[in-house]
């Protein structure tokens, strides 16, 4: 796994012809090297830089960050009625628990041309120790478990035991609670596999910092250099970016069966909805209400989000990859789902729609935005 | 570089501790507390040596050999836990086995030659990918059959990764409609003739937004459709529409113009077990009547009801999102306190118990409110949220 960076550095120029490092650069002649690099290279080789090229861990490591924090949210949130979710008495009680991993049978079309189906399987490989643990003490022992463990991932101590730990704490209450669960749940689960993989406590992150006084008394004069770049990190961010792709087309894609997504009214769908929506605010209501006073400009706000809507996610995964439409394309990600955020009330769905974004953000970026607003302004503000 | 900081030894330790639970499995298989603590503190320790391990090689202070090792030791550690646990924990076994292979393949990686480590890598991405790609394409399109070959692939090659790290998601979000929420609303009748309503989702009972959001995914696991077409469907109608006018008062008839779909939804055999759950659920959340500690359940009246979205037009006309037309209540079911449903063969089961409002304008408005009727309401209807009290 983490073994990927041997070597790499020989074939790429320790990560200085990093396909993030042209994005940034702002030379004309420069880019114009870089395109010229790119296309003298063949299919393997552009193949090669794709997947193994080391980039900084900067990206991965705010990924890891912010998804140790939606983490803990989410796992935090399970207190206020974890009885219900994971309990033996809960809303799914434990007899109704076994009874889906073991005895549900599960069916598949025949290989013929017939309309027959074939019964493949009655269990499903469904885990959790919510299964085994019947107790409610030993249940809040295992939760306050996992959210220590979660703090700890958000807070980069024992970074990779503790995203791993993380994983298998989300998958208890997902597994184990199947009737709670919605889009977000998904989300959260990608940023944990993925994470488990990254080497996320590179950076931003308290082993970061343990290891770099470590080396400070050790009396390395280098102690306080940026991490080297990582083929891992370059790895995961693409596997991140890709399942981001499909995530946007697949949405897209079936949004375009319906007929609401075609005649602009599926906006109305999803605004409206009393269940969803802020509507118990007068103030949300009130501009619906004006909006639907003014045919034309409903019209329009409708239309032109479902539009906008579809064309994101359609385009999104092949005009990410162009690097004059990238940060439109961020942008535009970042806009529709700070919108879901807001009027849907799907704040944690958004965020981690948001972090799964942060793949497509150059590392470079990240490390100047952090290293000198926050880190910078920090420092000034202690001196 | 101290112990701590050699991941050899974190693993050693995790192998000791795991076998010292193996021993006590054998000698004092009744000690299952002190063992699954060992088990779990074992994994904890062989995880964490693992993972320095993994940080220490990508600083190159790490041979690939010594990551190996670590990582076979994990497998071992992982392949002896498996084995000291109970057969009843059936599924930590399936994990701790999913586990120690997959450890077992990463020592394996850490051996391999750069070129062999790349194909490794990309054989991965491929199946990860395809398998995500036919958890999208196996779900049926609207009125037609999933793909044949989507789902086979789904269902024989990719179905336990799928499953086991829960990438299934089809990311079908509000697709191919935006639908509208279904709600659960639920009479709780106590032995004493008294009774409350508990009604999910509701934001003001539930302590905060990601609690809402779970409630009305609770709603939505009672909402799937059992795809069979309901037997005698003429001869049930026609005692659903009867028993309505013999009731006191008179319960809408529906009219037999309306799609069989819309009248009657019967939920799959997965939302009924559901809802047994649910009603379970109950009981033992609402046990006795407020300071009535001696009085029991009686029985547990479940609604599922579709609130409609409010068109643009209605809204425009100053009408309001919660009016009480806009909801559809079905009847899933009267519960006794284990959970069983009562009455099968209830005239009223999955049939909607229409709320409607006078259609002539020059009476005054008045609302005919078959659910309240039918759960033995006999108080004045506030129009308000959830329409029934």
């Amino acid at each position: 796994m983490s073994t990927l960076n041997e070597g790499s550095s020989s074939t790429t120029n320790g990560g200085k012809n990093s396909i993030f490092d042209r994005t940034t650069s702002s030379s004309k002649n420069t880019n114009n090297s870089a395109n010229n690099l790119e296309d003298s290279l063949g299919w393997f080789e552009k193949f090669d830089r794709f997947w193994f090229t080391p980039v900084a861990p900067n990206s991965i490591g705010l990924i890891r960050l912010l998804t140790g924090c939606l983490i803990f949210y989410i796992t935090l949130c399970y207190s206020f009625e974890l009885l219900a979710f994971v309990g033996p008495d809960g809303i799914v009680n434990q007899a109704l628990a076994d009874h889906f991993r073991k005895d549900t049978p599960m069916y598949v079309m025949a290989p013929e041309w017939s309309e027959n189906t074939i019964e493949i399987t009655k269990t499903n490989l469904s885990w959790s120790i919510f299964y085994h643990t019947t107790s409610p003490f030993w249940i809040w022992v295992f939760h306050l478990g996992f959210l220590s463990a979660n703090f700890f991932m958000a807070v980069g101590l024992f970074s990779r035991t503790s995203t791993i730990i993380s994983w298998i704490g989300a998958l208890a209450y997902i597994h184990r609670a199947p009737s709670g669960l919605f889009g977000m749940d998904a989300m959260i689960v990608i940023l944990l596999f993925y994470m488990m993989i990254a080497p996320g406590g590179e950076i931003y992150s308290l082993d970061h910092f343990f290891q770099k006084m470590r080396r400070k008394k050790a009396g390395d004069p280098n102690w306080n250099e940026s991490p080297k770049p990582l083929v891992l990190s370059n790895f995961v961010t693409r596997m991140i970016q890709i399942h981001f792709c499909i995530i946007y087309f697949a949405a897209a894609t079936s949004k375009l069966q319906g007929s609401s997504w075609w005649n602009g009214t599926a906006l109305w769908g999803v605004l409206a909805n009393y269940s969803f929506n802020p509507m118990h605010i007068s103030l949300y209501t009130s501009l619906l209400v004006f909006l639907t006073k003014h045919k034309v400009l409903w019209e329009i706000i409708m239309t032109t989000g479902c539009v906008y809507t579809i064309v994101l996610e359609s385009s999104f995964p092949f005009l990410v990859w162009n690097r004059k439409l990238k940060w439109i394309m961020i942008c535009g990600s970042i806009t529709l789902h700070t919108g879901i955020g807001l009027l849907m009330g799907l704040t944690t769905f958004s965020l981690c729609m948001i972090t799964l974004v942060l793949g497509f953000v150059p590392p470079e970026f990240i490390k100047s935005l952090i290293d000198r607003h926050i880190i910078g302004r920090f420092r000034r503000s202690s001196v | 570089m101290n112990l701590l900081q050699k991941p050899t030894l974190w693993v050693a330790t995790a192998i000791l501790l795991t076998l010292s639970a193996f021993g006590l499995n054998t000698l004092f298989p009744d000690l299952v507390t002190f063992r699954a603590s060992l088990l779990v503190l074992g994994f904890i320790i062989g995880l964490s040596g693992f993972s320095i391990a993994c940080a220490q090689n990508l600083h190159a202070n790490l041979s690939n050999g010594v990551l190996a090792l670590t990582t076979f030791g994990l497998s071992f550690e992982l392949f002896i836990t498996t084995n000291s646990m109970d057969a009843s924990w059936d599924s930590l076994i399936l994990t701790s086995s999913v586990f120690t292979g997959v450890s077992l393949f990463v020592g394996i990686f850490a051996l391999l030659p750069l070129l062999a480590k790349k194909t490794t890598a990309i054989c991965f991405v491929l199946f990860h990918f395809a398998s995500i790609v036919t958890a999208v394409t196996s779900i049926e399109p609207p009125n037609a059959p999933a793909s044949w070959l989507a789902t086979n692939l789904w269902a024989y090659y990719f179905r336990h990764y799928l499953t086991f790290a829960y990438l299934n998601n089809a990311y079908h979000f509000y697709s191919p409609e935006p639908g509208p929420p279904v709600l659960l609303w639920s009479k709780i009748q106590y032995g004493d003739g008294s009774f409350r309503w508990f009604k999910i989702p509701n934001r003001t009972e539930s302590p905060i937004q990601m609690h809402y959001q779970r409630m009305l995914s609770v709603t939505e696991s009672t909402n799937v459709a059992s795809s069979n077409t309901p037997d005698n469907w003429e001869e049930k109608l026609q005692r659903r529409n009867l028993a309505g006018l013999a009731n006191q008062p008179q319960i809408t008839p529906l009219n037999r113009s309306m799609s069989q779909s819309y009248m009657f939804k019967e939920p799959a055999d997965y939302s009924k077990r559901m809802l047994s759950s649910y009603a379970l659920y109950l009981t033992k959340k609402f046990t006795h009547p407020v300071d009535k500690p001696e009085v029991n359940i009686d029985n547990i009246k479940i609604y599922r009801v579709t609130h409609s979205i409010i068109t643009p037009t209605d809204m425009s006309r100053g009408e309001s999102a919660l009016d009480a037309t806009l909801y559809y209540p079905y009847f899933m079911g009267s519960f006794d306190k284990k959970g069983n449903l009562i009455d099968p063969n209830d005239a009223f089961l999955y049939f909607l118990l229409p709320i409607t409002r006078n259609a002539n304008p020059n009476e005054p408005s008045t609302l005919n409110h078959s659910l309240d009727i039918h759960a033995g309401d006999v108080k004045a209807v506030p129009e308000k949220e959830g329409g029934n009290p």
